[in-house]
């Protein structure tokens, strides 16, 4: 009985790797197919609408980064009589509030909502809705203190709320750190598969296209609607999305308003960064599997899409678990089937373990980019990949014992940023000189 | 005591996945070693300040020392490869 059941078992994990397996190929094909097009298709159009536009910049001990972008807020190009730009300190020890202040004092348009340590502190979707109070703008953007974006985003990402089904937008993310050491590297590799590839396919072909909590925004108005960011939830940019997307509107992702991001430089930091991601993304599994499954606003493709990204992150732990099972099944020959069974897995584990993009993924983004000298640390990712596998184990079940004990935690482990980047930004080093 | 053909069987396994391991994670640590890869992805406006300020901060552009005004030839260099990457990159 044990036998079967583990038989059963196996087999069941081994199709849904090959579910994602099939998913990251379809993807990966769209975006070939589409690379030659014009990537200027549409940017010309909408110029005539230009919304106000509110800017929420959550920030909690960013001395380091702070200035480099609203030094950069200063020079969008965007119309400063319809840009309004909010920092949140959220109870900063440090020197951020200052430098937030000077920056209130020289531009108007640039204000800071001031938290203190009662209110502060509680993670970003908490300082988002204390800023979300004090925006204007018919159209809300968010960006990290440590990104550092294109001059002319707001009117990128802007243009896309012409539509009116369009409640939200989501920019690139490309990491400005990437050459610093092995660990920035193999993130931007993680970057470029996930945003060249994943985001673009998914957006290209109707699906679930995922907003990732920074370099986008939303419409005031659905925000407001929806209640602004859910505290709860740990990853408050997945939760939102789903929201979005039950509500009736989608997420449009546009690949070419881009923004750096300095990415974690250790692996005690990516550890962190990634447990807050995999703990929040089940939470939102378990909030919206069941409501993505029953709505009437999603399409058949939609659903199953949208089910496949909510449950992303367990398919590391599935995948330990498969080969936990697997193993014993394949030598002690039970069934005749175990042998077949285990080479599919082999081929698809590595398109399910790790961060949404697999190795094929980064690579067809590397070359599309013309990053060919990149692709050769690709095959580095299988220790970034194995690596989420005690990340998303750790984050599953701490999520079950805290549901057991009747307990939330949700401890936002804030990711630390050094400002190592800023050697890469010749305007800062300007400031600076200055 | 273990059959010299099972010996075999298990060396010769040993030495295969060893020679994949190589031949897969070589060229990732050349790279490692001595990066060629010209990331991060440029944003178009700071390319070209932003690597001749990188590639040689401490240089002038012109060299005066011999009382006579001439361009710096590595700062010229240097410009040109960067032009040259120019149209390549997708902005």
């Amino acid at each position: 009985m044990l036998i079967e059941f583990l038989e059963v078992s196996f087999i069941f994990l081994t199709f849904l790797m090959i579910a994602y397996l099939i998913r990251h190929y379809l993807f990966t094909l769209t975006v070939l197919r589409n690379s030659k097009k014009d990537k200027t298709e549409g940017i010309a159009q909408n110029k005539a609408y230009t919304p106000k536009v509110s800017i929420l910049i959550p920030a909690r001990n960013e001395e380091h980064v702070i200035e480099r972008l609203l030094h950069r807020i200063t020079e969008l190009t965007y119309s400063k009589d319809k840009l309004q730009v909010i920092v949140i300190d959220d109870a900063s020890e440090d020197a951020t509030g200052k430098i937030a202040e000077q920056y209130s004092k020289d531009y108007e348009y640039i204000t800071v909502v001031k938290r203190n340590r009662e209110e502060g502190g509680r993670g970003k979707a908490s300082a988002l809705n204390a800023g979300m109070q004090h925006a204007k703008g018919e159209i809300i953007l968010c960006f990290d203190a440590d990104y550092y974006p294109q001059k002319n985003i707001v009117e990128k990402l802007v243009k896309e709320f012409i539509d009116p089904k369009v409640g939200a937008v989501q920019g690139r993310v490309v990491v400005l750190n990437e050459p610093q050491n092995i660990v920035t590297r193999l993130v931007a590799l993680e970057r470029i598969g996930g945003y060249r590839v994943d985001q673009e396919a998914r957006d290209k072909l109707g699906l679930v296209t995922q907003f990732g909590g920074t370099v986008g925004g939303f419409r005031r108005s659905l925000l407001e609607s929806l209640g602004g960011w859910d505290e709860t939830i740990l990853a408050e940019d997945t939760d939102l999305t789903f929201r979005v997307y039950l509500a009736g509107y989608r997420v449009k992702y546009v690949a070419d308003a881009e923004c750096y991001e300095e990415a974690v430089e250790n692996w005690r930091a990516y550890w962190k960064q990634r447990y807050r991601w995999a703990k929040g993304h089940m939470q939102c599994a378990f909030k919206h599997s069941l409501s993505v499954l029953k709505s009437k606003n999603l399409r058949l493709v939609e659903k199953i899409d949208g089910l496949l990204l909510l449950n992303v992150y367990f398919m590391p732990v599935l995948i330990l678990f498969s080969w936990i099972v697997g193993v014993p099944l394949f030598f002690l020959k039970f069934s005749q089937w175990i042998p077949a069974f285990w080479t599919v897995a082999v081929i698809s584990l590595y398109s399910s373990v790790g961060n949404f993009a697999p190795f094929y993924e980064v690579a067809v983004g590397a070359y599309i980019d013309g990053r060919t000298r990149a692709q050769w640390l690709i095959p580095l990712l299988i220790f970034t990949f194995l690596y989420n596998i005690p990340i998303c184990t750790k984050a599953l079940l701490d999520l079950l014992i805290s549901k057991l004990r009747g307990k939330i935690d949700n401890h936002w482990e804030k990711t630390p940023h050094t400002g190592n980047g800023n050697c890469y930004i010749m305007n800062h080093a300007k400031t600076i000189k200055r | 005591m273990i059959p010299t053909s099972a010996l075999t069987s298990i060396i010769t396994l040993f030495l295969a996945v060893l020679a994949f391991i190589i031949v897969m994670l070589m060229p990732a640590l050349f790279e490692l070693k001595k990066p060629k890869d010209a990331g991060p992805r440029i944003m178009l406006e700071d390319t070209l300040y932003l690597q001749i300020i990188n590639a040689s901060p401490n240089i002038p552009l012109l060299d005066v020392d011999d009382e006579k005004v001439e361009l710096n030839q590595n700062i010229i260099e240097k410009m040109v490869k960067v032009l040259a990457v120019l149209p390549k990159l997708e902005v």
